[in-house]
Order: structure tokens, then sequence, then C-alpha cells
């Protein structure tokens, strides 16, 4: 049986919901400064977010 | 901001993002084990969202999706310049994000096919469901109908048993009265002295016999009224009840007619039994394998199965989803079969005449138009803090005993202060500052600042075509001093177009991609010429 802190996330979620996502995901640079293998790796890890987030979303809709 | 360490710089934002994603998966994980409800530390499974903070949420998640999707075109397109450049390891990511993107829009198609086929599975099922339900029910009633048959036949049998017993006890009393008939006759006879003995003792005998039968007769049929009543009774309801199945048996055989036709609508023409029976029997494992697979499907999408709408979402999301890659792939493909050299230069040419055009066609009307909206507005401003000054000086007059003025507060401002006998500098300075401003302009004066380059033969041509638009600026307090402010604001707007421009992108992408930038300069000095020949049209359009 899947094991999940519950309360604690819960908190996480209401934490989520207030948090600015948008100064998260900015980048104050040019990105033609960064290193091609930065790039990849940022754009990797943003495909990571929005798979997660297109995942929450899936799951909202059932709320 | 600059940025010292650039590399530092994104090492630490693909930390931060790594954590924001920890999070999120955190979250998912909650929200996914309070619909599974599975086993969660805590008291409650179930997640407390009202539908507000779901919608909230759902806002939430769409921006941030935009942003990241606007952050990755980004990137790409800066990728797949590098990869045009020969850079290897920008080119492996295009190459990857190519097959991930094609295989996307084969899993999109599968998706969609499969969600289709789900629906298609659906609709068989039901058909093949109802063609069952037909076969079953049409079969049970030729069964009933059976049952009837068989029912009316033993009826039939007691019907008739009934009958012939009655006819018997009918019968029976029938001969009695005969032989009682045939006594009284033989009783008549032997009255007649002239029959020989041999006669007599022979009659006699008979009439003996005749007693005796008729006796055993009467209490035969005295013991069978009671019986014959109860089974003419018992007759009149064999024949109720044989009258009731008859109409039963009527009904099934319409019902059977109905069903047929039902069949009939669903493909099934040939209604004989045993074929029947055989696509009953052919459907079931159909129906098995359609149901599993639809409660795959179900479970995979995590829907609610009765939900119909919720498929028809899904499949709209699928095919948005795949339209959406197509286009990403598209853009990709553009972006690396479009930047050939002259593509290019098309491209920069076509977005520099843009920006070109979008200078040339600052109207000076406008401007002029919001330099005086925006002198009157910053005047009445003025004119309002003035006049709040003043109201604190005649209450504080007021309070010393001194009279309120009763002029209108606009004429106030012209009037010496009474609260004192020395003159104030202040009054002075407004009646000074009154007479010096600049007075209305007439049409000609706005013309001539707005137009300076036109001769006068231009200028009273322009003025002849525009005096409606002229009027209307004169009669909104336009000075010479506004118009030449405008001008001075068109010009700064001028060139901080110009200045961006500059900074244009594809101005960097041209002088790094275009070897002679010479055709370009030359391309964007034939515009600005043929522009300033349009510009005068182009305004008088505008007014």
């Amino acid at each position: 049986m899947e094991i999940i802190n519950y309360e604690q996330t819960l908190q996480e979620l209401r934490e989520f919901e207030t948090l600015d996502l948008t100064n998260i995901l900015s980048l104050e640079m040019n990105i033609k400064d960064a290193s091609t293998e930065d790039l990849v790796q940022l754009y990797d890890v943003l495909e990571q977010t929005r798979q997660n987030l297109l995942k929450m979303r899936e799951l909202l809709y059932n709320y | 901001m600059a940025i010292d360490n650039v590399q530092e710089y994104i090492k630490n934002k693909i930390e931060e993002i790594e954590k924001l994603n920890s999070r999120i998966e955190r979250i998912n994980e909650v929200l996914f084990a309070g619909q599974e409800e599975k086993e969660v530390k805590g008291k409650t499974k179930t997640i407390p969202l009202t539908a507000e903070r779901v919608k909230e949420l759902n806002k939430k998640i769409d921006r941030t999706i935009e942003e990241i999707e606007k952050m990755q075109a980004e990137i790409e397109y800066e990728l797949v310049n590098r990869s045009l450049e020969k850079d290897g390891k920008a080119k492996e990511f295009v190459d990857k994000k190519k097959d991930e993107l094609k295989k996307q829009i084969e899993d999109g198609k599968k998706e969609v096919e499969e969600y289709e086929n789900f629906e298609s599975k659906i609709e068989e099922n039901k058909n093949l469901k109802n063609i069952n339900r037909l076969i079953k029910y049409r079969k049970d009633i030729i069964k009933e109908l059976k049952d009837i048959e068989e029912k009316k036949k033993i009826l039939n049998e007691d019907i008739k048993f009934l009958q012939t017993e009655i006819k018997d006890l009918e019968t029976l009393e029938e001969q009695n009265n005969k032989l009682i008939e045939e006594n009284n006759n033989i009783e008549e006879q032997l009255k007649d002295d002239s029959l020989s003995k041999a006669e007599r003792e022979k009659l006699e005998l008979k009439l003996k016999y005749n007693k005796e039968k008729i006796e055993f007769n009467k209490g035969r049929i005295k013991d069978s009224k009671e019986i014959l009543n109860n089974k003419r009774n018992e007759l009149a309801q064999k024949l109720d009840e044989k009258k009731i199945i008859e109409n039963t048996q009527k009904q099934k055989k319409k019902e059977i007619t109905i069903i047929e036709n039902n069949l009939k609508g669903l493909g099934i023409t040939d209604l004989d039994d045993v074929k029947l029976d055989e696509i009953y029997n052919s459907n079931i494992p159909i129906i098995n394998e359609n149901t599993r697979t639809i409660a795959n499907v179900k479970k995979n999408l995590n829907i609610a199965p009765e939900k119909a709408e919720d498929i028809e979402h899904i499949k709209e999301r699928a095919k948005e989803e795949t339209e959406k890659i197509l286009k990403q792939i598209k853009s990709l493909e553009e972006k690396e079969e479009g930047i050939d050299e002259n593509t290019l230069k098309s491209k920069v040419k076509e977005s520099i005449l843009s920006e070109f055009s979008e200078i040339d066609n600052i109207p000076i009307e406008k401007v002029v138009r919001n330099v005086v909206e925006a002198r009157i507005e910053k005047e009445r401003e003025e004119r309002k803090a003035a006049r709040a000054n003043r109201n604190v000086e005649n209450e504080k007059g007021s309070s010393n005993g001194t009279v309120k003025s009763g002029l209108p507060i606009s004429l106030n401002s012209l009037r010496p202060p009474k609260n004192t006998f020395d003159i104030n500098v202040g009054f002075f300075q407004r009646i000074k500052d009154f007479f010096s401003k600049d007075f209305r302009a007439t049409r000609r004066e706005i013309a001539k600042n707005m137009y300076p380059e036109l001769n006068p033969v231009e200028l009273q041509n322009y003025i002849n075509d525009h005096t409606k638009g002229l009027n209307k600026l004169v009669r909104g307090g336009t000075t010479i001093a506004d118009v030449k402010e405008a001008v001075k604001v068109q010009e700064e707007i001028r060139k901080e177009r110009l200045d961006r421009i500059k900074k244009n992108k594809f101005l960097e992408k041209l002088k790094v991609d275009l070897k002679d930038g010479k055709d370009v300069e030359k391309t964007i000095d034939e515009y600005a010429q043929e522009k300033a020949k349009n510009a005068l049209e182009t305004e008088r359009d505008e007014m």
C-alpha cells in the first residue's frame, strides 16, 4: 500500500496555490548567452514541469 | 538585469524548477490518492477542494503551461538556429525533438483511433446486446407459447371428458324416463285378462326388472345430479380459462411479430430458430470482449463510465493535442527548412518594412489631440489643487472672523486675498501666468506647425481638405505650443521605435546571415522615401 504524507502535501498544495510561478519560470537573461547543453537541460526540465502540470489538470478534472 | 555567471544562473534556475517539479509531483500523488482512495497518512482521504479553488488552480495551471510553452518555443528557436550553424548538440536536440513529436503524433493518432474504436465498440455492444435481448425474448415467448399450447391441449381434453361425462349422465336420465314410460305401458298391458300366463309372467318379469333398473338409475341420477352441476361449473371455468389462454397466445404472437420486425431492423433477416440461436451464441463472446475493452479503456482514461460527455471531452482533447503537435512539427520543419538565405532575406525585409510602416503611420493629428488633452487635464488638476488651497485659506479667514468671498472660485483666482493688507506676490504671478498663456491657434497656425515642410499652396490645399479635422483641433483649444509639443512627441516616438528596430532580432540575424547588408539598407531607404511621399496621404486618411 502506498503511503503518502497527506497533511504535509495538502499544505504544499495550499502553498502552490499562492506560489508565484511566473517568477520561477522566467529567465532574467538572454538565452543566446546560454550554452547549448544548458539550454537543452533547461528545456527538458521545463518539459517535465509542463507534463506534471498537465497531469495535475487532468486529476483536477475529476474533482 | 545583467547576469555575471550565466552557467551558474541557469544551473540555479534548473534546480529551482526541479524543486517545483517535485512539489507538483507530490501534490499529484495526493490528488490521485484522493481519487483512488489509496491509503494515506491522515484522517481523511478526500481532498478538501472547492469548485472555486479548482477553477483558480486550473487557471493558474493554464497560464503557467502557456508561459512554459513560450519559453520552450524560444529555446527551440535558438536551438534550431544553432543546429543550422552546425552545433552538434543543438542538431541532436532538434532531431530528437522531431522524432518525439512524430512519435507523439503517431500516439495521438492511435489514441484518437482508440477513442473512436472505443465509441464504436460501445455502439456495437449496444446493438449486439439489443439483438441478443430480442432473440432471447423471442425464444422465451416461443417457449411460453408452447406451454400455452400444452395447457390448451390438457384443457381441451378436460373439457372433452367433462362433456362426455355430462352427456352420459344426461343419457342415463333419458334412459330412465324411457324405462318408466315402458313400465307404465307394461302395467297397462297387464290389465288385459286375455293375456296368456306365459305372456303375463314375461311382462311381470320385465316390469320387475325395469323397476329395479329404474330404482338403480334413480339412485345414480340422484347422486350424479350434484356431480353434474359441479361438472358443468368446472366445464364453464375450463372454457373461460381456454379463452384467456387463447387471448394470451394471440398477444404473444403479436409480440413475436414486433420482435421479429425489430430484429429485421437490426439486420437479422433470417428468423429461423436455429439460425437465431447461432447468432445469439456467437454474439456473446464479442459482447464480452467489447465489454472488457470498454472497461479497460475507461479504466485507463480514468473516467466515469456513464458520462458520454467525458468521452467527448477526452476525444476532443486528444484531437486538440494532435493538432497542436502537428503545428509544432510544422513550425519546427519550417524553421529548419525555411531558413535559407533567400527566405531569410525576404523575411527580414518583410519584418523591417512592417516596422517602418508602423513608424510612418504615426498621425500627427492624433498626437496633437493627445497633447492638448494631456495639457487640459494637467491644467484642470492644477486648478483643482489651487481651488483646494484657496478654500483652505478662506476657511482660515472665516475662522478669524473675516467674511468669505461670495465670488465664483474661478474669479477668486484673480482676486487679491482679503485677509491680508500685504499685496500677495502669488496674485501677480497668477495674473502674469494667465496673460502669458498661449492662446488658441488658428487652423493655419496649427497646420503650418504640424507640416512645416509644406509650401503655401500645399498648406492651403491641406487646410481645405482637412477643415473639419482642423476645426475640431481649434475647438479643442489647441495652441501653437501644443502643436510644437506634439511634433516633439512624435519625433520621440519615431526615435523610440527606430531604436527598437535597431535592436530587433531580425536585424541581428540579418547581420549574421547576410553577407551583403547593402541590399537591405537600400530597400529600407527606398521604402522610407516612398513612405515619405505617401505619408501625407496616409495622414489625410487618418483625419
